[in-house]
């Protein structure tokens, strides 16, 4: 037996013996081959690697949503670009007015605008660009949009069907691209005007952007980008093996450190809330066309809602849910010059918010813990997309601080096609936050009732009505914001905390960044819902630390 | 032999057909709208919006002139345009799938010779030390999900010891003309490790049931009687006899491996068809999701036909037809 033994392995070891030397061969013959062509120790620092989240999303066309979450500050220009403090300003566009009634709006371009290519960017292109996207109709929407007309070389006029302020949104969102050269292949070969040009697109992996030497703004310190194509995870471990400079965090993994690395907490508009259907039960609407129950008979109570507006503690779930990295929430747009700050309130008055209940009539008579009025119990459902683990920690941080208020919550995490049939039923964890504010108008108009996925509460109020429709039909920034800050609270009624609150905003994510301490990110501008982008609206001010 | 590939060769193309209805059909009854999908990215699309993307998905149609449109358009070649990527199907399965199948498939190859040695070394030293270690390994990994391996993989090969990559199929920033094959190899290694090392346990278990069988045969005592040594009789009795089983198990371990590389394939940034599965079935992009489907099952097939031929080589007796296969 022992002699088999030895034959077994004369035969057997040699074979791995072969094995261990050829993956030994493997390992040390490729090491010394350079993995990163950037070194952060060397010299002048001009290139840098991003592992960011899934930066492809849109591929760099127009009309696959490139834009909509505000990617096209890198690799294309826009009509109007907003600024750090949220006035729109002309990027193509050297002048631009409204006409007082609302319904013209008029752009001149400036001459010195090149693609990539050394092409000059032309009004026809402007043209182009947006008769293309009416006609696609669905990466932006330009339903309102009447007719588009060009005059002399370098003025373009947009005649709208209705007034609508918000198309601000579209005008410094959607990207120009080159009439001659776009085509069914233009993410293939995505020429734009932005200050970089994507010169390597790997699906699936990496995006190599290099520097536009036609761009006609300032020119920025960073010459190549490299966005890695990671998850948070993978994105994470890069960081810690010392390959990126900049690299989107979960709240989760904040509490390490990484040397030469610093946390960076920026601020978002990127809110969460609940949506608190306003209607009692029995009715019928549609989301997105399928006809859905509407109305919940407890949450169309106005005292269970201000109830747990006032009652939850913000702060708290914030620090619960994100470990502290977010600011409290009044409504979706908070910290915009379109939000009314008269309307940020003190929370987490649970003996106040019970004693409301009380007034009202909702008592605990049974001493279950949970309310009742009239029979009928203070309890209902909350759904959450069970795949979103923020979405599903807040809401279980908000069933159980309403428990304390005696109103029971229970939380369902569900998929979206689901909440998209339970929505205008039930409560649902809602999100959204954009650096325009079209979406008030999206979630409080009656107006847009039974519209797509907007106004889910089924919110109608005549006075705030009259207010947004003002807001859509001003001519100037200044003027809309005046109506959207009424429509908020107006020193009786409107939307806001203080008064019928169908949805109670509660938290504005903060969005973390590890960033290499050599790398200034500058003052960034206000971050969106959509995680990627927002870092990049400034990113021809981005500097060395010396 | 050539009748019998004939007669493969159709029933290949009644499965496709049947496949495809049948994906077909269970994505028309599963509860996915393509439209919300979409639309959870921006819920204040407006209605006309809403109606152009409808009407661009095509779901406004009847899922039979849906399906005959799909298949109409198959039979001239053409596999459609993807509804998520804006991208004619075949280019992204292009771009994809070598990436893929070259992951797969030295993960397969790999696992296969690894978990084969390992089963019979186990059977052999049934009850020894190295036994119980083989065992031991094989039941930790087969509890082990894929992503947690590579995570792991990740963080020892990559981030501790940085011998490896962290992940994609090429060097970070650097140009795809200046990529060399060394390059490639070093970024390939991780994953295809993650996806072999999981594969082994499968094979290797099933491997050492079937050689302990084996080894308890009257015809392997009487060898043993007859002074044949272990090697001998692996040689004469234990090889041919496992080998057979072990090559089915591994073709049909195929179909498994898309599943476990669409996690290696996330966690490592390596694209391949795996992700691309995942998406066109979560978003509901038929096309795509048809056309990988169809790409996947010709290559199961294929693998599978491969094991039969294989087979008959090995085992005369099918050759003969004494058994059948």
């Amino acid at each position: 037996m022992n002699k088999s033994k030895n034959l077994l392995w004369n035969r057997i070891g040699p074979l791995l013996m072969s094995m261990l030397l050829l993956l030994v061969f493997i390992l040390s013959g490729c090491s010394p081959s350079p993995t990163i062509s950037k070194s952060p120790e060397e010299g002048k620092k001009d290139e840098l690697v991003l592992a960011v989240g899934m930066a492809d999303y849109g591929m760099f066309d127009p009309k696959k949503t490139w834009g909509a979450i505000g990617q096209i500050r890198l690799t294309h220009s826009s009509l109007l670009k907003p600024t750090k403090d949220l006035t729109f300003v002309g990027d193509l566009a050297k002048s631009f007015e409204t006409s007082k009634d609302g319904y013209t709006w008029t752009f001149k371009i400036r001459n010195d605008a090149k693609f990539s290519n050394g092409d000059p960017v032309t009004i026809e292109d402007v043209l182009f660009t947006y008769e293309m996207l009416k006609e696609d109709g669905i990466a932006f929407d330009l339903s309102f949009v009447d007719k588009i007309e060009i005059t002399g070389n370098d003025t373009i006029i947009f005649t709208l069907k209705e007034p609508r302020s918000t198309f601000i949104s579209q005008l410094s969102e959607i990207g120009i691209v080159p009439k001659h050269i776009y085509g069914d292949n233009y993410s293939g070969n995505p020429i734009g005007s932005g200050p970089y040009q994507v010169t390597q697109y790997n699906d699936g992996e990496q995006i190599i952007m290099d520097y536009n030497p036609y761009w006609y703004g300032d020119e920025p310190q960073f010459k190549k980008l490299t966005f890695l194509l990671l998850k948070e995870d993978a994105a994470f471990a890069a960081a810690k093996a010392g390959q990126v400079d900049i690299c989107y965090i979960p709240p989760k993994f904040a509490g390490q450190t990484i040397p030469g690395m610093t946390l960076h907490v920026l601020e978002s508009v990127d809110s969460r809330g609940i949506t608190l259907p306003v209607l009692p039960s029995g009715r019928t609407g549609n989301i997105n066309s399928n006809e859905v129950q509407v109305g919940n008979d407890i949450t169309s109570h106005l005292a269970i809602r201000q109830a747990l507006n006032i009652g939850l503690s913000r702060q708290g779930i914030i620090d619960v849910t994100m470990d502290g990295y977010g600011k409290a929430a009044y409504s979706i747009v908070d910290g915009t010059p379109w939000f009314n700050e008269k309307t940020v309130i003190e929370d987490g008055r649970i003996e106040e918010a019970k004693q409301l209940l009380a007034d009202a009539g909702w008592v605990d008579t049974n001493t279950d813990g949970i309310v009742e009025k009239d029979g009928l119990k203070a309890e209902f459902d909350l759904y959450f997309p069970s795949n979103d683990q923020l979405r599903g920690d807040i809401a279980l941080a908000v069933a159980d601080q309403a428990l304390g208020l005696g109103i029971k919550i229970n939380i369902m995490g569900a998929t979206w096609d689901e909440i998209f049939v339970q929505g205008k039923a039930n409560a649902c964890l809602w999100g959204g936050g954009r650096l325009h504010p079209h979406q008030l108008y999206t979630m409080y108009s009656s107006k847009v009732h039974n519209k797509g996925y907007n106004n889910m509460t089924h919110y109608a109020n005549p006075v705030v009505d009259d207010y947004l429709e003002k807001a859509m039909y001003a001519a100037t920034q200044e003027e809309a914001n005046k109506y959207w800050k009424l429509a908020q609270w107006d020193g009786k009624t409107g939307f806001s905390p203080l008064a019928d609150v169908p949805i109670v905003w509660l938290a504005r994510v903060g969005h973390l960044y590890l960033v290499n301490n050599k790398v200034n990110i500058g003052n960034q501008l206000m971050h969106t819902h959509g995680y990627e982008f927002g870092l990049f609206g400034n990113i021809t001010e981005w500097s060395i630390n010396q | 032999m050539s009748q019998k590939i004939l007669m493969r060769f159709l029933r290949m193309i009644t499965l496709m057909f049947g496949l495809s209805i049948l994906t077909f059909w269970l994505l028309h009854l599963s509860p996915i709208d393509p439209v919300n999908a979409y639309a959870v990215s921006d819920t204040s699309m407006s209605q006309e919006q809403l109606e152009k993307l409808k009407e661009y998905w095509g779901v406004d149609k009847s899922p039979v002139k849906q399906y005959f449109s799909w298949a109409g358009a198959l039979l001239r070649g053409d596999f459609g345009v993807s509804k998520l990527y804006r991208t004619p199907v075949i280019n992204i399965i292009k771009s994809r799938a070598m990436t893929s199948f070259v992951l797969m498939g030295t993960a397969w190859l790999l696992s296969g010779v690894l978990g084969y040695i390992l089963g019979a070394v186990a059977a052999m030293k049934r009850g020894k030390l190295l036994d119980r270690f083989i065992k031991w390994y094989s039941y930790i990994l087969v509890s082990i999900p894929t992503f947690l391996l590579a995570l792991i993989l990740l963080l020892v090969f990559a981030v501790w010891l940085g011998i490896f990559p962290i992940g994609l199929t090429k060097p970070i920033g650097l140009a795809n003309a200046d990529v060399t094959l060394a390059d490639r190899l070093r970024h390939f290694i991780l994953p295809a490790l993650t996806l072999s090392l999981l594969g082994v346990a499968n094979i290797a278990m099933h491997t050492r049931e079937k050689m302990i069988d084996i080894l308890n045969t009257e015809y392997v005592t009487f060898a043993r009687a007859r002074g044949e040594t272990s090697w001998q009789i692996f040689k004469n009795h234990g090889f041919r006899n496992s080998i057979i089983p072990a090559i089915s198990i591994q073709f049909a371990y195929f179909s498994e491996l898309f599943g476990g590389s669409v996690l290696a394939e996330q966690v490592f940034a390596y694209p391949g068809l795996g992700i691309t599965l995942t998406n066109a079935g979560l978003k509901g992009d038929l096309p795509l999701l048809l056309g990988i489907i169809l790409i996947a099952s010709l290559f199961v097939f294929i693998g599978n036909f491969i094991a039969d031929i294989l087979n008959t080589i090995i085992d005369p007796r099918m050759k003969r037809g004494d058994i059948r296969c």
